[in-house]
């Protein structure tokens, strides 16, 4: 059995947005680099200091749940040194090209050794950090007053209170900012929308965005009075931040994996041709991406495409030869409404049932409007389970274009026509990848 | 409450007296910083409003800890001990005000050791924690820490083992890798607040404090939500598996069962345990793929029949290795089967070689199958069903685990499948029920006919 990518699993590395702002961060962190070593670097211990928890939080990677990789802690670091003002009582004024320098140095050095452990770094990522810190500490130098860094810190004290709501202000910007870049790398790589890209993207990491800037801000905010002691201070609740995602994450991945096992019941059990749910898995998910679905409802697309069949084990007798597209529609629609049933007494599953349960449906009936109430996820399966249908095993070329003729015959009635023509892209985008890969 | 025996309630009601009385003595003595004390309980309350379940039964996790200690190290130990009432006020509404009480007078008495403690460690600064110095103040922060973790803890466990009559070992133990740890780290948490309170921050410290608290906070419930989704889900679809099985209905969930008690009696840890309940849960998932042609069948089953038969322990493995999370208990649903004479199926494993896994499911779910009704004979009583395993232990079954799960229905009982009423039986089913059944024929039948594969081979 091939694995099937996750919702999540599909590389954005290599589109041309993401290779230019990895570009363009490189060459602004070799610029920075030089100019620093060129003017001296200032408080060189605390550099190493960031540098090394950088570093090694470069190496601490979580991955939330929906699958984004993030780096909770060197983020944190970049962040809390960006806006550091006072070390210990003795003020500190940073330029912007160390802030990037030391910043990226961090970076690097995490990146080398994952490479040497056999990881590849996840370039945009890191890119994306350097240019999050380099926001940050260019807001923060405009907007903060001068006496912050000149002045002692105990002289200080009373303004403190702005101090940080300017930090928790800039950071929220930041924030902004960095969701933005990453929606509009997502949507040149998958050819969609900024729009629902950029609200997927809030609703994946804006948690662990909050307490991963909370952590920057006091870090900066705790230096004065705590010296160096507040990086390791600051580190170990976050690390059990992460830890918690770790665990959410761990759960929802045992769960998809789950689903996608059981989904195998109906082929064991001889009711449909092997690899049927699977590959209308596989399938449906592209569909669905194509057709610009969010994230959350393409997880249950994804369970409900895997599941659409568990009716026929209700059945006493199992369809022969398994494919539901050539038995009349009643009785497709009992199985689509026993198949619901079963999904129902999870008890969670609740959406996924009432994907399962019209899956049958037609898109529109003889001399009707389209039904407004029929989810688009229930076309989905319905085309690619019918492709599938007549594809089969197989999936030679000519089979393929046949299936495809079929549903477009069906379109105005049975087949939802938008659905049809994301499936053709879909197929056509795979065939020409078969092609280069083969030619 | 009348639940609860005597010592438990006299227990409570002695730490709620002790409260009481640090309480009088905290407001009699006066000089209390009343700003700070409102500000700590304020932000006591915020983090304290929604307690993490764990997943001891009865016990659940405050994440007001941080601030508690952070007024432990910014108040005397009798005013810090103040900020921990307010305890007394959050939780679910369904929480009986007795244990609002206890909760909160445990706090106060946690805080004021860790008050105690705090004062007589050298570094610490009898006069304020402003004017505290990094990092002489460190080991008395995180001995003040560890004090109130102790209490704390020691408190709530006599509690839970006075109320629940536990063993006090196994609620300490299992409480202190999943708690003490993790809230000592995030203890850290209130030696900042206290840091950023002097230096005048001030409420924003607060909030940028709690959010990652409260974050992970939300985190651990959404994997406690997933969790019991993914329960629910997998009982779910390996009912519908079982739908066409009448007499083997339930019996996936009663070998999980079974299954964890017999491991419990052999103290498997704890991460391990529950992927055997899940294997249990799927050991049989593989029998779908017998043809019903074959189920149907009412005959003798000639060799490759029953070389189909054999089949379902690797169709199964082969289902569920695509779940990480299972690991080595995938083992345990392909060899379920195999036999410790080495007569058993798939692959005629002998003693050791057969996991461990593989070896608490054969019995369990050879346990489960004799005590529940088929359709040719009424259940075994559970002491026919544990003279038949004895009877088989050490040539069928690993006699160790044999005596395991005997041990463990001693202890908790068990409640058999026994009546079976309404709805007609397919007569189709019943050869394929009764494989997991040591006396049955086709079980003996299996066992030959795989001896004479072996012959065969050698």
């Amino acid at each position: 059995m091939t694995t099937l990518p996750g919702v999540n699993d599909e590389s954005d590395d290599g589109a041309l947005v993401s290779r230019l702002l990895v570009a363009a961060t490189g060459v602004g962190a070799v610029v920075a680099l030089i100019v620093t070593l060129l003017h001296g670097v200032e408080r060189l211990d605390v550099a190493v200091l960031f540098i090394g928890f950088g570093a090694v939080g470069e190496l601490m990677h979580v991955r939330l749940p929906g699958g984004r990789p993030a780096y909770p802690i060197a983020s944190a670091t970049a962040i809390g040194y960006a806006m550091l003002f006072d070390v210990g009582g003795r003020p500190l004024a940073l330029t912007l090209a160390q802030v990037i320098a030391v910043v990226a140095f961090a970076c690097g050095i995490g990146c080398a050794v994952q490479l040497i452990a056999g990881r590849r770094p996840h370039l945009p990522l890191v890119a994306r950090r350097i240019v999050t810190a380099a926001v940050v500490a260019i807001a923060f130098r405009l907007t903060a007053p001068k006496r912050l860094t000149t002045l002692p810190f105990s002289q200080y004290k009373q303004q403190l209170r702005w101090v940080a709501l300017l930090m928790v202000a800039i950071v929220a910007l930041a924030c902004i900012a960095d969701l933005c870049l990453a929606a509009l790398v997502r949507s040149t790589a998958r050819h969609s929308a900024f729009g629902w890209n950029l609200r997927d993207e809030v609703g994946a990491t804006t948690g662990l965005w909050t307490a991963v800037g909370a952590t920057g801000v006091l870090t900066a905010l705790a230096t004065p009075s705590m010296n160096l002691y507040a990086l390791p201070t600051f580190c170990v609740p976050l690390l059990l931040t992460q830890f918690a995602f770790r665990r959410y994450a761990a759960i929802r991945t045992t769960y998809r994996q789950t689903i996608r096992s059981l989904s195998r019941v109906t082929e064991v059990g001889g009711y449909v041709e092997e690899g049927h749910a699977h590959r209308v898995g596989v399938l449906a998910v592209a569909v669905g991406r194509e057709i610009g679905l969010t994230e959350s409802a393409i997880v249950e697309l994804e369970y409900a495409a895997l599941l659409h069949d568990i009716g026929q084990l209700s059945l006493t007798d199992p369809i022969p030869g398994g494919s539901t597209l050539v038995v009349a529609p009643v009785e497709r629609r009992r199985v689509a409404e026993l198949g619901a049933d079963v999904i129902k007494t999870t008890g969670v599953l609740d959406r996924v049932a009432g994907i399962v349960a019209r899956q049958a449906d037609p898109y529109r009936r003889h001399r009707e409007a389209a039904d407004e109430t029929l989810p688009v996820e229930s076309r989905i399966i319905k085309a690619v389970s019918a492709y599938d249908d007549l594809v089969g095993k197989s999936g030679s070329r000519d089979a393929s274009a046949d299936a495809l003729e079929r549903l477009r015959l069906g379109m105005a009635y049975e087949y939802d026509p938008q659905v049809v023509q994301a499936l053709a892209q879909v197929l056509g985008r795979r065939k020409e990848r078969l092609r280069q890969i083969s030619g | 409450m009348r639940s609860m025996p005597r010592v438990a309630m006299a227990y409570i009601f002695a730490i709620m007296l002790l409260a009481v009385g640090v309480l009088v003595s905290a407001l009699t003595h006066g000089g209390l910083a009343w700003s700070t004390i409102a500000f700590l309980a304020l932000l006591y309350w915020v983090a304290d409003c929604a307690p993490v379940a764990t997943k001891i039964r009865s016990l659940t996790v405050s994440t007001g800890f941080p601030v508690a200690l952070a007024a432990v190290l910014l108040l005397s130990p009798a005013a810090s001990s103040l900020v921990c009432i307010v305890g007394a006020l959050t939780g679910p509404a369904s929480v009986s005000w007795y244990k609002r009480a206890f909760n909160a007078s445990q706090m106060m008495l946690s805080a004021l050791a860790a008050g105690l403690v705090y004062g007589v460690v050298p570094g610490s600064h009898a006069d304020g924690f402003s004017n505290a110095h990094f990092p002489e103040v460190l080991p008395a922060v995180v001995l003040a820490g560890l004090a109130f973790c102790v209490v704390n803890y020691v408190l709530v466990a006599t509690a839970i083992t006075l109320a629940a009559r536990l063993r006090f070992a196994s609620v300490w133990w299992k409480g202190v890798s999943e708690i003490a740890l993790p809230g000592l780290g995030y203890g850290l948490l209130g030696l900042v607040i206290a840091v950023l309170w002097t230096n005048g921050v001030g409420a924003v410290a607060g909030a940028l404090v709690l959010a990652p608290m409260l974050i992970a906070r939300w985190a651990f419930q959404q994997y406690g939500e997933q969790h019991k989704a993914y329960e629910a889900t997998v009982a779910s679809l390996i009912r519908a598996v079982e739908t066409k099985d009448y007499y083997t209905r339930g019996h996936s969930e009663r070998v999980a069962q079974a299954s964890v008690l017999l491991a419990e009696q052999l103290g498997m840890r704890e991460d391990r345990l529950e992927m055997l309940r899940y294997a249990g849960m799927l050991h049989d998932v593989g029998k779908l793929g017998v043809p019903t042609k074959l189920l149907q069948k009412t005959g003798p089953l000639n060799d490759a029949e029953f070389a189909a038969i054999k089949m379902h322990p690797s169709r199964g493995f082969d289902m569920v290795s695509g779940i990480s999370f299972l690991d080595e208990a995938t083992l345990g649903i392909k060899h379920h089967h195999e036999r410790v004479d080495g007569l058993g199926y798939p692959d005629g494993l002998v003693a050791d070689e057969i996991p461990e896994f593989a070896r608490v499911i054969a019995v369990a779910d050879a346990f489960d199958s004799m005590t529940s009704t088929r359709s040719y004979r009424s259940a075994r009583s559970v002491e026919a069903a544990i003279v038949e395993l004895r009877r088989w232990a050490g040539t069928q079954f690993d006699a160790a685990m044999v005596e395991a799960l005997i041990a463990a229905v001693e202890v908790h009982g068990w409640q058999p499948k026994v009546d079976v009423t309404g709805e007609p039986v397919d007569p189709a089913v019943l050869v394929f029920a009764d494989h997991d059944d040591p006396t049955g024929d086709l079980a003996a039948a299996i066992g030959y006919q795989s001896h004479g594969l072996r012959a065969e081979v050698s």
